[in-house]
């Protein structure tokens, strides 16, 4: 194998493992994001990214990923692209299908993941948990998200500004993970 | 040196897990890491894997951070934790993908071997078989240092006489067994280090700790014998350049080594 092919392996790997270990629970939100709906979509989002990494951190689980040559940050990237991968294709089918054009939809949907795999994250490293408390604050996020707020609401994606913020969740909940949750202590 | 720990310090939440560990193990070295439940066995190996960071000290593999050389090191890990339904076939899938010298042949010659059955999830095998399934993926990875979490936990007499014959057959290859079964691991091991509430207590080779120690009677003592520790017949340990006594066997040395430790934090 080449020192190329070996430095990529993670990626395969964690993708790979995912759709063996989680086919049933992928399928089932490959199907629920074929409804067209923003604030649906980012709430099927939750449901599937705090169901990887966030729940094996919860579990105790990542420690066997971790234990073989797969460093953290590999870990919360290659999970984070299982699950957007499988929705990404979801959410594009229904486009192709419906024939509307996607424009920067796939943006959106991608923000929104991003946030809500980040929000579960950043609740599991300060031992709040991997969903209760994420899925009250995209609620609440998604209905202020009827006002002007929606131009800043991570979930419902409004303006850029608001992919600036999912970014920033994104990268703090990787740097979190990353450092062993010690960001916050 | 392969691993090379000085002073190794991890907290959890504030709690010292490991306070002050220090270690070498040489290339080719069966090398014991010896202590009670939590005398921070397992995060000391979590820190040499690179699966957690340490706070302070330095931990080196092949001279290197973990962190670097992580395809070069599998781990049979404490908790056996296993990847929902999976069967031994999608394991060797997935762990080729991450070791460049991944041996299939030796893979399928031990779960062969050891009779794993190959149609059910690993998840729903039993500790033992468990065990001895993530102890062939550890070996078939080709890696050159092997971590092993408490080895023989939930093996038979038989089987577990068996894996260790293995480990000394290994050649080229350097491994870290942590136990807290000091009198299985005696004939394999070529050096130790005893750990106690997180501190290293003692390190050395093992033929080096039986040349400097003696187990003897007190009447035999003189001035240069350090003693150690008193065992309940009345005989005791003693460090010594003296032939006197006898030579002390892996389980005293490690015993009179732990309950001194634990005897000298009381006072």
């Amino acid at each position: 194998m080449s020192e190329r092919a070996l430095k990529l392996s993670w990626i395969e790997f964690t993708l790979k493992r995912n759709f063996l270990e989680r086919p049933g629970r992928f399928f089932a939100m490959f199907l629920l994001f074929l409804i067209p709906s923003q604030p649906w979509r980012a709430l099927v989002s939750l449901f599937l990214f705090s169901s990887l990494l966030p729940r094996d951190v919860e579990n105790g689980e990542d420690r066997l990923v971790l234990s073989l040559p797969v460093r953290r940050w590999q870990l919360f990237l290659g999970d984070f692209a299982a699950g957007a991968a499988v929705l990404l294709v979801s959410g594009l089918l229904v486009s192709a299908v419906s024939g509307s054009g996607v424009g920067v939809e796939p943006l959106r949907w991608l923000g929104a993941m991003a946030f809500v795999y980040g929000l579960s994250v950043v609740f599991v490293s300060i031992g709040k948990g991997n969903f209760g408390l994420p899925l009250l604050i995209v609620v609440i996020d998604l209905i202020l998200s009827a006002t002007p707020w929606k131009l800043l609401s991570p979930s419902y994606v409004g303006s850029p500004l608001a992919l600036v913020i999912d970014g920033a969740v994104f990268a703090l909940a990787m740097l979190s993970y990353e450092k062993e949750g010690r960001l916050w202590s | 040196m392969v691993v090379e720990v000085e002073t190794l310090e991890k907290r959890f939440n504030g709690k010292i897990a490991v306070s002050s560990v220090s270690f070498e193990v040489k290339e080719g070295d069966i090398f014991v890491l010896v202590g009670p439940n939590g005398a921070g066995k397992t995060t000391t190996l979590r820190c040499l894997c690179g699966e957690i960071a340490p706070d302070s000290g330095r931990v080196r593999v092949f001279g290197s951070s973990p962190f670097r050389v992580k395809d070069r090191i599998a781990v049979l890990e404490e908790s056996r934790t296993t990847l929902s339904k999976l069967k031994p076939s999608q394991y060797e899938e997935l762990w080729q993908l991450l070791y460049p010298r991944w041996s299939s042949r030796l893979f399928r010659d031990l779960i062969l071997h050891f009779k794993v059955d190959e149609e059910k999830p690993v998840s729903s095998f039993s500790a033992g078989m468990r065990t001895l399934f993530f102890l062939s993926l550890t070996l078939a990875s080709g890696a050159g240092l092997l971590l092993l979490d408490e080895p023989t936990q939930g093996i038979d007499v038989e089987k577990k006489t068996e894996m260790l014959s293995i480990f000394k057959e290994l050649e080229g290859r350097t491994v870290v067994i942590s136990t807290h079964q000091l009198d299985e691991v005696e004939w394999v091991a070529d050096s130790f280090a005893i750990i106690s509430e997180g501190r290293t207590v003692y390190a050395d080779s093992l033929a080096h700790a039986k040349e400097t120690h003696r187990v003897t009677r007190p009447s035999e003592l003189s001035d240069e014998d350090r003693v150690l520790f008193s065992f309940d017949d009345g005989t005791v340990l003693v460090e010594t350049r003296r032939d006197i006594g006898r030579y002390p066997s892996f389980v005293e040395i490690g015993t009179a080594y732990l309950k001194r430790s634990a005897k000298l934090s009381l006072i």
